[in-house]
């Protein structure tokens, strides 16, 4: 399965709580997408 | 060097997107305290993170102690070079195209692995076609 396929549906949230589509990120542009694994 | 990096991730028409675990106001937080103008979006459910096929293991082995690591590396402007604490000490990078053409991923397996920020930027020159040429110039300048 192709990750950014897995990923594109996902909803994450942006700072202000909005949810939005991960894919949105790579829809229009590609995307470093980075997983950091603690805000601290 | 970050912005190095980040201005060639922008160069070559792509943006850093970042993707952490917690809350909304964790990802404000950061992105005030590390002045980073891209996107910063929260994955609370980690649903995310499954998705990738990150290692769960790595999300609870480590903590905020060797994320500040990483902020003092990324505020001090080295992004490559320190083994532990650059900002690309993460779970994971993906270089995702439109279209969900995948150019890069790169799951880390435990604390301290990561991606080569030069490997990053060349997967966009790869994919972009016109960076191709300067694609070897780059990686050994960035080194």
């Amino acid at each position: 399965m192709n990750v950014a396929r897995a990923l594109q549906d996902i909803e994450v949230l942006d700072p202000e709580g909005r949810p939005q589509r991960l894919g949105k990120q790579w829809a229009t542009r590609p995307a470093v997408l980075a997983f950091i694994r603690h805000f601290g | 060097l970050r912005d190095e990096a980040l201005a060639e991730i922008r160069e070559r028409g792509a943006e850093l997107v970042i993707v952490g675990n917690g809350r909304p106001e964790h990802a404000a937080d950061f992105r005030e305290r590390q002045r980073i103008e891209c996107p910063v979006l929260v994955d609370p459910e980690l649903r995310a993170y499954k998705a990738a096929g990150l290692k769960r293991g790595v999300l609870n082995t480590i903590g905020p102690r060797t994320l500040r690591h990483g902020l003092r590396a990324l505020r001090s402007g080295q992004f490559q070079g320190a083994t532990q604490g650059d900002p690309w000490q993460q779970g994971g990078v993906f270089v995702i195209e439109p279209g969900n053409k995948v150019r890069f991923a790169y799951v880390s397996e435990e604390a301290g692995d990561h991606p080569d920020p030069a490997d990053v930027v060349a997967a966009l020159g790869d994919a972009r076609g016109p960076g191709r040429g300067a694609k070897r110039g780059r990686a050994r300048a960035n080194r």
